[in-house]
């Protein structure tokens, strides 16, 4: 699947003000730097298409306000 | 069927690691409390020890953490321990599995219809890790994550019923949610990798059935 250079922007944005320390334990696809990650999403292989599909789905439950619902019925 | 747990801990890479090391915290209070269970631990978790003791012992819980596809879940590095051929080992059984995926066909295929029930994700079991920390212990970012999912099985274990338990396993994701987006300074990407694993956790089955 190919995203937009939009699309791919906003989330290397999001990414890359992860702190340096962390990294991302994706299953068995396996941990992640974010110097990684911002590769993976440039590159579109599948680690980048996991993150890019989970910032889309956060993003999506913001919008929608099914986040805002959730926490509100915690 | 057993009043026993069989818990499987394979532990080769990060991922393993911890979620083993989490496992085995809840190992922990099945001892305090007295709560018979076998784990097979690292490279004993296999499909033909993991297959004889499901026969012979017969455990009621089932608390599997390992990597996984939609179809399967693996013990040790490579070795598939259950895939959806086995749907008759699960009859009447309660199965949390701690890794990818498997709600999305494994879980729905053998717990739709069976009496037992299935809590999993849908999506990748996803976590952050603080590479500056030696051990899961001191980890406090990767707790975020872990203890709700932890909560799961604990639950199962006090007697609670299924849903009950999927129910407490995702407040848990809400309460460290709310707790992140309040500090001030929360690190950017936690809060959306755990509703990944919120937005994932799935229940097939029998919501009401009791350890």
């Amino acid at each position: 699947m190919k995203y937009s250079k939009d699309v791919k922007e906003l989330i290397t944005e999001r990414i890359s003000v992860m702190p340096s320390n962390f990294k991302l334990s994706i299953g068995n696809y396996g941990t992640f730097s974010k110097e990684q990650l911002l590769q993976s999403i440039q590159d579109e292989d599948k680690v980048g298409l996991e993150v890019i599909r989970m910032q889309l789905n956060f993003i999506n439950a913001l919008t929608s306000g099914r986040f805002t619902d959730a926490l509100n019925n915690e | 069927m057993n009043k026993l747990i069989l818990i499987t801990r394979p532990d080769f890479d990060h991922t393993t690691s911890y979620i083993s090391y989490y496992a085995g915290l809840v190992m922990k209070k099945m001892d305090d409390q007295g709560i018979p269970y076998k784990s097979f631990d690292g490279k004993n978790a296999v499909r033909d020890e993991i297959h004889k003791f499901l026969l012979k012992k017969d455990p009621k819980f089932l608390f599997l953490n390992g990597h996984g596809n939609k179809d399967s879940i693996e013990g040790t590095k490579g070795n598939i321990i259950f895939d959806t051929t086995d749907k008759d080992l699960f009859k009447g059984k309660m199965v949390y599995a701690r890794s990818c995926l498997l709600g999305q066909n494994f879980g729905k295929e053998i717990f739709q219809h069976n009496d037992g029930c299935f809590i999993g994700y849908v999506n990748p079991f996803i976590f952050f890790i603080d590479d500056t920390q030696s051990h899961p212990s001191r980890d406090k970012i990767a707790g975020y994550y872990l203890e709700p999912s932890n909560e799961i099985a604990l639950s199962i274990i006090k007697g609670n019923s299924a849903q009950e338990s999927h129910d407490r396993g995702r407040k848990a994701m809400l309460k460290n949610m709310k707790k992140l987006l309040l500090e001030e300074n929360h690190p950017a990407g936690v809060v959306e990798a755990l509703w990944n694993n919120f937005d994932g956790q799935v229940l097939f089955g029998d919501g009401e059935i009791r350890f």
